[in-house]
């Protein structure tokens, strides 16, 4: 078995749901065979740790689960509020227009172009939350990071 | 204000700075036409101002130029020509028309001095297709695809979008190098964006209202008759596969053939869609007008190394809410259109009302350019490049979004990128009266095709690394033109 396939398998049993209508919204491109990395979901507490103001991470997260681009639905977002956390560790990346209008203009360049008044800031991502988190899955010097396209706040307090 | 208007008013602006037909004495030293002008005329203006084109006049050579010297000298001065909207302090475009500070410099001493000659053979204009093509070969397209009929244009009033299907000439999947849509009449175009797609479900071609309440005509789909098995399931597959039926392209202004690079390709899928879909909006003149617009298509030619692909940005946040499917529901306002919950709906005299589109990429890719698409409540767009490890790049921001110019921007250089990095479009809409574009700013503005209404149509032109060819050909048929 793959490691793919394994990771699909384990992210099914983890979120109690049948995973392979899941799997198979993966939208490739055609031809392209089995992507690099991964587009994947994960519900856990928002936290900040060392490393700087930005440097967040998805503590107690479940294990990930293979998901498509774009939205989540309300399905998703429901089945995600009674989902139990898990044991693992994610830091997240690209969180800026997940964090509040200050956060955001705190990254990169966005200042240049951005005001407190116009940042389109969705606030879902604040420390000790429980969250529901979407993106590419990547591993850099063993640490597994998700490049975040999707936030949703399940709850004010994890657990 | 209506493309018309505004062309309109450049005619007059232009005409109340024309030149006089005298002769032209060249102060000693000045740039001259043959050799300072033409070459910068030739690459950043001669694409839209020669026969035929959009453009009110033409600019290919100095009998041409010579009565606008001091008109072209003030458009050029205050930006208003060449079009070009990118902020200059990020990324760099290969097509970048506008012209630097040292080539206004020469346009305007050139008019100060009387728009003198030179001496010397004229250099050559460059060639164009007398039928209107414009692929850098000069080479006509390898098929021509004809609306079938001529479609008539009233004088007066303001005309809604709508589209036309006609059947797509071939049935496999097709590689193209090239397209160009032609409008047929330049002045009554706005725009018009071809797509390969099936008809809606349910419904077969036939005959009946171009729109709801408008004229009736062929090429529409229409309800099949009870009993008539249709076979089509619409465009749901589009909803299941990134890249979708593609199509051929686009007439906007400012916008010609759209030319892949070398060894490069598009794909058109024949095998999975069946029809091309026009999508048409004109706009009244004065007086009453046809046209009947055309699409070229150059077959690639056998050296594929890669095929171009489109990342569309999919709906997250808007206005700091995010984007949750099936939260807020769509309301169908008419064939094509519907309530997007990105712009849902705008409110009255907003000014400001921000989306953000994001899109992953699960392979090592090379990016290639940007797409964008916004009705007249458009604002401004950034493109931000997140990569793995977090940093941010801007790829692009259009500070001033102008609908009438709604311009590709081909990077200079490919941009190689990670798999797991993303890519965000944020956009930005004002429908308050401080927009002069808006012909409403008491109305919401909802999804849809109409200019009236707005969408929010972002991507990022790529291809997949891992699937680059080496010197390896490709053949396909070339029997439908």
């Amino acid at each position: 078995m793959t490691d793919r396939r394994v990771l699909t398998l384990l992210a099914a049993v983890a979120m109690g749901a049948p995973s392979s209508t899941q799997a198979q919204l993966r939208r490739q491109p055609a031809g392209a065979g089995q992507p690099k990395v991964d587009i994947v979901q994960s519900v856990g507490c928002a936290e900040r740790r060392d490393g700087g103001a930005e440097t967040w991470w998805l503590g107690r997260a479940s294990d990930p689960r293979v998901s498509a681009p774009g939205a989540f639905n309300l399905k998703q977002v429901e089945e995600a509020r009674s989902a139990a956390l898990g044991a693992n560790l994610f830091q997240l990346v690209g969180v800026a227009d997940f964090l509040d209008a200050e956060g955001l203009l705190r990254t990169g360049r966005r200042a240049e172009f951005t005001s407190a008044e116009t940042a389109n800031a969705s606030g879902q991502l604040q420390a000790g939350r429980k969250v529901l988190v979407k993106g590419p899955l990547v591993e850099v010097d063993g640490q597994k990071r998700i490049n975040l396209i999707s936030v949703i706040s399940l709850a004010e307090r994890c657990e | 204000m209506t493309r018309p208007a505004a062309v309109g008013l450049g005619i007059v602006v232009l005409g109340a700075l024309a030149v006089a037909p005298t002769s032209a004495q060249s102060a000693k030293g000045a740039p001259t036409y043959n050799k300072d002008v033409a070459p910068i005329l030739h690459r950043s203006c001669a694409g839209c101002h020669r026969p035929s084109q959009v453009a009110p006049m033409s600019l290919l050579t100095y009998q041409d130029a010579r009565p606008w010297a001091r008109a072209i000298k003030a458009k050029v001065r205050d930006r208003g020509m060449p079009p070009w909207f990118a902020d200059p302090q990020y990324g760099k475009f290969a097509n970048d028309r506008s012209l630097t500070p040292a080539e206004i410099d020469v346009l305007a001493r050139w008019a100060d001095a009387g728009a003198p000659q030179g001496s010397g053979p004229a250099p050559a204009p460059p060639r164009f297709s007398e039928a209107g093509w414009s692929h850098p070969s000069g080479r006509p397209p390898d098929l021509v695809i004809e609306l079938p009929i001529d479609w008539k244009i009233q004088a007066d009033g303001e005309l809604p979008n709508f589209n036309l299907y006609t059947p797509l000439p071939f049935n496999e999947t097709k590689l193209v190098a090239a397209t160009q849509v032609l409008p047929g009449n330049f002045e009554a175009t706005h725009h018009i964006t071809t797509a390969v797609r099936n008809l809606p479900p349910g419904t077969v071609l036939g005959r009946g209202p171009a729109w709801p309440g408008g004229p009736i005509t062929d090429y529409v789909p229409v309800p099949a008759k009870e009993g008539v098995q249709v076979v089509n399931t619409g465009d749901l597959a589009v909803e299941e596969d990134e890249e979708d039926g593609g199509g051929f392209g686009a007439y906007i202004p400012g916008a010609g053939v759209r030319v892949a690079r070398p060894g490069q390709a598009r794909t058109i899928r024949g095998d999975r869609f069946r029809y091309i879909r026009w999508n048409l909006h004109y706009q009244a003149t004065g007086r009453p007008e046809t046209a009947r617009p055309s699409i070229g298509v150059w077959w690639e030619d056998g050296r594929l190394l890669n095929v171009e692909r489109a990342a569309r940005m999919g709906d997250q946040i808007s206005e700091s809410q995010p984007i949750i499917a099936g939260q807020r529901p769509r309301i169908n306002r008419g064939a094509g259109s519907g309530v997007n919950p990105l712009l849902a709906p705008i409110p009255p005299n907003a000014s400001n009302w921000t989306v953000t589109g994001i899109a992953a990429f699960q392979d090592d890719v090379t990016l290639w350019g940007i797409t964008l698409h916004m009705h007249l409540r458009g604002k401004d767009v950034t493109y931000v490049l997140t990569y793995p490890d977090g940093r941010e790049e801007v790829l692009l921001r259009v500070p001033n979004y102008d609908f009438n110019w709604q311009l590709p921007y081909e990077f200079a250089e490919p941009l190689k990128v990670p798999a797991g990095s993303t890519v965000k479009a944020i956009g930005r809409y004002d429908n308050s009266a401080k927009n002069r574009m808006n012909p409403a700013p008491n109305k919401e503005v909802y999804w849809s095709e109409q200019s009236w209404d707005d969408m929010f149509l972002t991507s990022v032109r790529y291809t997949v690394d891992k699937l680059e060819r080496r010197s390896q050909t490709f053949t396909q048929g070339q029997g439908q033109n």
